[in-house]
């Protein structure tokens, strides 16, 4: 029997589920062509997209790989990297 | 300052890494809502796809940063209120949220949700609509559309998907009188941002949102799509984009010039074998609906 | 000074409620409970009363709102009856397995169908495994003084259960009797206020109530929920102890025998009907049977010890039901009874069933089930076959 220090089902510590492991390719914003409207940003659902130094950056620990940022970004600037 | 700079420095409330497919706009309208509303806030989620990803946890972990519940599938309002009713009682300003797929909104939690609105509860309750139980395998839930296939209302030789129509949920909450109703996309972020934010700040009453979601999985159609098929629905007028504030209606995002109705249904599988009456019949409904709201519009402002 | 008061049954528990100053009450009206309603909305509208009420619109969210107010820090209450309490099983069962301190009393109610509203066990007696302490009562004074107790048993920290105060609709309900009304402060030096640490929902120590859990933990916590409830059967007496202390009035703690020192035949009761059991047991001591009498007052947790001490070297015993408990074709009562002294040397046993929706069980039918058990004693036969206590005068 599984023990824990609770008497009833509580959770207190984070759960982290490793997601990043999902995706084939990784994407990758080219910052020479983005146009920086941060519309990645909004409608990453993993909230991998963070704001850093001005520049929108794909953060790929827990990104799924689900290519809504590529479909949407009006600059065409984000791309799957394949190969390697 | 643009939108996109302003959200990028809210915390996320939610843990990194919930188990919803890929390019699940509910995950994206989860993050933001909580990010909205922050870090003094209670959540609950019932069972749904929101709760099957581990957002409420798994064994004795925690999915979010800030207090998370896992309501039954019909109880979520009565519970919120319960929660509500004692910080207002001990002085405590607390934000206290819904975060519910249709399921446990429009179908079993309704009662609930009738009363807690009926009897002013200070809540939030966001609702995300993906039209069916998505979790489980794509069931027909009572916000299915007319004709879509679903594994309850499959196609065969005597029907073809649902055979009814939408229950048109938010117009039900806004006929509750509640100070503040509103209707979103994830398509159109700003615009729900800005709306989660005016829910946050009700404190005379229920605040609804009712968040158009789509469903890769269940709807048919590939990951990167997910605000395409949103933008889809708000373009043909099929999702309209409204609010109700303070007995007051108006129309968010105009659609001046809708596209046909089939350039949103034909972009997924799951209206993939409709009858031309069955589009027929959805176009009348979209555009009776968008009637209506445009006269309740016109009516209430003074 | 004590102060005595004329009151039914609803307005006991009202009053009993309203001295223990639960932070959060939310009830729906059922009858026969639906006085015990109006009470509490009376008494925060005149501002005798500083709990929050909640208006809800189903017993479902009843319990599901005092959910949220438990989860949250509150001491609450509910109250309930039959339908009410089959609609709020959901959440019901939710309560106890989240260890939720919440009071609720049963004002016991037939189950339709057919079509009733009279009085019953079969409604909490139906839900006996779902996890609440149930305790039974007699009388109105009782039910004052057991939903005062009811608070302290639930939130002691080796319980940290719901409870339920369970008394017969009518009977007791809408029944008048002189109670005595402790005092508020010396019902407030008795009952401490209620501080969760093991289970809440509060931005400032943020936690995940109820995550998916698997199996291996799920056992883990009812190995828990289980030592709670032989936990609670020491709490209980521990309660009765120190109110009959304090307030004078002792109900005895699990069970409460009468005339058993040197009884030969028994009767086991529970609730209004102990009444006319006793004056039976009475009767017959007159006729010089040796009878005596157990009133179970805690059904769950089940008082098995007390049972087996007491019914050890009797002649014959025999539980009377105003329930049933079809498949058994049996009730409720006589099936825990029976496991309880299934280990002992062949005590004859008789089931009786009587009362339902609202039928009366008079000292006559009580001192006709005293006969049957003397005869069953007299045979050292083990009778297996219900005894129906019918009142068939002018019907």
């Amino acid at each position: 029997m599984k023990k824990t220090d609770f008497i009833c089902a509580i959770g207190k510590e984070l759960n982290i589920i490793n997601t990043g492991d999902w995706k084939v390719y990784p994407p990758v914003i080219d910052q020479e062509k983005c146009k920086k409207c941060g519309l990645c940003l909004l409608y990453c659902p993993t909230n991998s997209v963070k704001h850093e130094d001005g520049k929108y950056i794909i953060h790929l620990e827990f990104c799924k790989g689900c290519g809504v940022c590529i479909h949407e970004c009006p600059a065409n600037s984000i791309e799957f990297k394949k190969g390697e | 300052m643009s939108v996109a700079e302003n959200i990028a420095k809210l915390d996320d409330m939610v843990g990194p890494g919930v188990t919803a497919c890929l390019g699940c706009n509910a995950e994206l309208s989860m993050r933001m809502a909580l990010k909205v509303f922050g870090s003094n806030t209670i959540v609950g989620i019932p069972p749904g796809c929101m709760g099957g990803v581990q957002s409420v946890g798994w064994a004795d972990k925690t999915g979010m940063k800030i207090p998370v519940f896992f309501p039954l599938l019909d109880n979520t309002a009565s519970m919120l209120a319960g929660i509500k009713k004692y910080y207002e009682r001990v002085g405590r300003d607390v934000n206290v949220v819904a975060f519910a797929g249709d399921g446990a909104t429009v179908d079993a939690g309704f009662q609930a949700l009738s009363g807690a609105a009926e009897r002013g509860d200070n809540i939030i309750y966001v609702c995300y609509d993906n039209e069916g139980y998505m979790n489980t395998g794509f069931q027909r839930s009572s916000s299915t559309a007319l004709g879509s296939w679903t594994s309850t209302t499959p196609v065969g030789s005597s029907t073809k998907g649902k055979v009814s129509h939408k229950k048109d949920m938010p117009m039900i909450m806004a006929m509750h009188d509640i100070p503040y109703m509103a209707t979103a996309s994830p398509a159109y972020m700003p615009d729900m941002i800005k709306k989660l934010e005016k829910a946050k700040n009700v404190k005379n009453g229920l605040a609804y949102v009712h968040i158009y979601n789509t469903c890769a999985t269940g709807w048919g159609y590939e990951s990167e799509r997910s605000i395409e098929i949103c933008r889809k629905g708000v373009q043909s007028r099929f999702t309209p984009i409204y609010e109700f504030e303070n007995g007051k209606f108006s129309l968010n995002i105009n659609i001046k010039k809708p596209i046909p109705i089939e350039d949103f249904l034909f972009s997924m599988k799951k209206y993939k074998h409709i009858s031309e009456d069955q589009v027929k019949d959805l176009q009348r409904y979209t555009d009776e609906k968008w009637e209506n709201l445009l006269m309740l519009c016109n009516a209430t402002d003074k | 000074m004590k102060q005595r008061k004329v009151v039914d049954g609803n307005h006991a528990a009202a009053l009993g409620a309203l001295l223990s100053k639960p932070d959060v009450v939310a009830a729906y009206p059922i009858t026969p409970q639906t006085p015990l309603v109006q009470h509490f909305s009376q008494y925060v509208a005149n501002g005798v009363m500083d709990s929050t009420i909640v208006e809800p619109e189903s017993e479902h969210s009843a319990m599901s709102i005092l959910t949220g107010s438990s989860l949250a820090g509150g001491r609450t209450f509910t109250a309930t009856s039959s339908q009410g309490l089959a609609l709020m099983y959901e959440p019901y069962f939710r309560v106890s397995t989240m260890r939720l301190p919440i009071v609720m009393d049963i004002v016991n109610r037939e189950m339709i169908s057919p079509q009733s509203v009279w009085g019953g066990p079969q409604d909490s007696l139906t839900l006996r495994d779902a996890g609440w302490i149930q305790i039974y009562v007699e009388d109105n004074q009782e039910i004052l003084d057991m939903t005062i107790q009811a608070f302290k048993i639930a939130e002691h920290k080796d319980v940290l259960l719901p409870v339920n105060i369970c008394y017969d609709g009518f009977y007791l309900s809408h029944m008048t009797e002189g109670v005595y009304v402790p005092e508020q402060d010396e019902v407030t030096e008795f009952l401490p206020p209620y501080r969760p640490t093991h289970v809440k929902l509060d931005p400032e120590e943020p936690m995940a109530v109820d995550p998916l859990t698997p199996g291996n933990y799920l056992q883990y916590y009812r190995e828990l929920h289980m030592q709670a409830m032989d936990e609670a059967k020491r709490v209980i007496k521990e309660v009765n102890d120190e109110f009959a202390k304090k307030f004078g009035r002792d109900y005895f703690g699990l069970v409460e025998p009468y005339r058993m020192d040197d009884a030969e035949f028994v009767l086991v009761t529970l609730g209004s009907l102990t009444g006319s059991a006793r004056v039976a047991v009475d009767l017959a001591r007159e006729k010089g049977v040796k009878a005596g009498l157990i009133k179970i007052r805690s059904l769950r947790p089940f008082p098995l010890e007390e049972i087996k001490e007491l019914l050890k070297d009797r002649k014959a015993v025999g539980v009377v039901d105003r329930n049933v408990s079809f498949g058994w074709h049996t009730g409720i009562v006589y099936q825990e009874i029976k496991s309880a002294i299934s280990d002992l040397d062949t005590v004859p046993t008789v089931p009786f069933v009587g009362g339902l929706g609202g039928e009366d069980l008079t000292t006559e039918l009580m001192s006709d089930a005293i006969d049957h058990v003397v005869k069953a004693g007299k045979n050292s036969q083990i009778e297996n076959k219900t005894i129906w206590l019918i009142n068939d005068k002018g019907r």
